[in-house]
């Protein structure tokens, strides 16, 4: 269940960056890998987990 | 039930469809899509923004009560929407207060745990001055670490027309015409350049970087999502983006505040004698027969729509000028009026439609069906500073409507004087009362005519012939 739009990888970045500070500390995790390791680069290997049946939201 | 047809500019989410018919407005959902809204439909958000009126009136109903089969497995209905407008249409204020309701549905979903699919105009539309969300097939339940999938089509569609209006001082509504998906951030970030001395707000984040991250990662194959969620993107983050996105939106204002006619109006060349006695002359026309939609084309302050409003059910008030419709609407917008829809249309340009096919967005002559049309004040411009010859405007207005009230300024007329002043003499030597009547004759019948007290016009109360 995902829109039909696609987020655009360059347009996800700046939206999280538009929230301002919580965004540019989510940024900052993603570019150093923290979370998954990997590069903002490299996180291809890391999508399964998010794509998991989670029903409720954040 | 079968009599109800697809809507040509509904395609764009695969998992629903529009359909029309019957009166009534049909939303028909895969059973995908069924999934998507029986998840959230009962959500406090969707009930409250039901009652409010902010989302428009959906009736769940089985697809076979409707006409409809597979892959159909649900469907609503929603009332008609007295006439389709779109974003091109609209004056800076409306496509700012359908922005404002965009942002505050997509807020309000999110706090509920519902995702809204995307971020048009075209979710929303006018009745009268008042805005209402009418995308219902638009939500769907969130998913943990979820971005704002409409995020570059708000920017696009919402944010930058805005920005090149409101920092610019350049309309947009040319622009949104031209492209049915909105201007690119490429296109913006090159139209807004650092250069400019206006306050220019959200122009770093949403035009520069925005336009910098698309190149960058044009061919990127990036989960990005996945990332973003394990680095902690949450609802709160696409809140917080929301509320900024709202600040800027807010903050945004008409530029320029002159244009051609919104300081000036050819009314003031009338004698007061000559106002009157036409707005009589309009009212017991409009009143003589039950209208249900009445175009006013050329409508300015919205004088004569008024006097309409009171005898139809509903009335599109055209003008020209953006400025002066904005004026309007602002006007329209405080009394609270949901008869009297304000409408950018420059008849001298009109009519086409956009998107697929140029079926997406049907031109505006096909959008509704006037029992009676005003044309007032209008003509002389379309004839002289457009070249459009009277026998082609009256072609025009006799496959538009049954009926029109029609002003004719006669050759001597002050205003058709100032706009033949620089033209060369003896090239519209046409434009006067008695070719004029020549050629309505031939298209309509002639109800009343009346030469107002100032002697240079005459306006016709006409029925169409045949």
């Amino acid at each position: 269940m995902f829109s039909y739009l696609d987020a655009g990888t360059g347009s996800m970045l700046v939206s999280i960056l538009g929230s301002g500070l919580a965004g540019i500390g989510v940024l900052w995790k993603m570019a150093r890998g923290k979370v998954t390791g990997k590069s903002v680069t490299n996180l291809e290997d890391a999508s399964a987990d998010a794509e998991e049946s989670d029903s409720s939201h954040d | 039930m079968t009599s109800i047809q697809q809507d040509p500019g509904s395609f764009r989410d695969p998992l629903s469809r529009v359909f029309i018919g019957d009166g009534k407005v049909v939303r028909a959902f895969t059973e995908m899509g069924a999934k998507d809204i029986k998840a959230v439909w009962e959500k406090p958000f969707i009930q409250k923004s039901l009652a409010s009126g902010a989302l428009i009136e959906s009736t769940i109903v089985e697809p076979s009560s409707v006409g409809l089969a597979a892959p159909w497995t649900m469907a609503m209905t929603h009332p008609l929407v007295p006439f389709i407008s779109y974003p091109y249409e609209w004056t800076f204020s409306m496509l700012k207060d359908a922005a404002l309701l965009q942002l505050d549905v997509t807020r309000g979903a999110l706090a509920d745990g519902i995702g809204v699919k995307d971020a048009t105009p075209y979710n929303v539309q006018f009745i009268g001055s008042s805005a209402q969300f009418i995308d219902a097939g638009s939500f769907e339940r969130r998913r943990k670490g979820d971005p704002w999938y409409g995020y570059r089509q708000f920017c696009e569609m919402f944010l930058y027309p805005l920005m090149m209006q409101g920092y610019l001082g350049v309309g947009f509504q040319q622009f949104m015409r031209g492209a049915v998906n909105g201007i690119s951030p490429d296109t913006m970030r090159k139209l807004l350049p650092a250069s400019i001395r206006r306050p220019r707000k959200g122009r770093m984040t949403h035009v520069v970087l925005h336009a910098a991250a698309q190149n960058r990662f044009a061919n990127s194959e990036v989960n990005m999502k996945s990332g973003a969620a394990k680095a902690g993107m949450n609802a709160s983050v696409l809140d917080a983006t929301l509320k900024k996105l709202t600040g800027i939106v807010q903050k945004l204002s008409l530029g320029d505040k002159k244009s051609t006619w919104s300081e000036y109006s050819e009314r003031g060349h009338y004698i007061e004698s000559s106002l009157d006695e036409k707005q009589r002359f309009v009212r017991d026309a409009v009143a003589s027969a039950p209208r249900k939609q009445v175009w006013d084309i050329g409508c300015n302050d919205g004088v004569f729509s008024r006097i309409a409003a009171a005898h139809a059910d509903y009335v599109v008030a055209m003008d020209a000028d953006p400025l002066v419709v904005d004026r309007l609407y602002n006007t329209l917008k405080v009394e609270q009026s949901k008869k009297i829809l304000p409408l950018y249309v420059d008849m001298s340009d009109s009519g086409g439609g956009i998107g697929w096919r140029g079926q997406e967005r049907p031109g505006i002559f096909d959008r509704g069906n006037p029992d009676m049309v005003l044309v007032l004040a209008v003509i002389h411009h379309l004839a002289i500073t457009f070249h459009i010859p009277l026998a082609a405007q009256l072609d025009m207005f006799r496959e538009l409507t049954p009926e029109m009230v029609i002003e004719m300024p006669h050759a001597d007329d002050p205003m058709v004087q100032k706009l033949l002043v620089n033209k060369r003499a003896g090239i519209h030597d046409d434009f006067n009362l008695d070719e004029f009547e020549r050629l309505l004759t031939e298209r309509f019948d002639i109800k009343s005519k009346m030469l107002l007290s100032s002697g240079t016009r005459t306006i016709f109360h006409v029925t169409r012939k045949g």
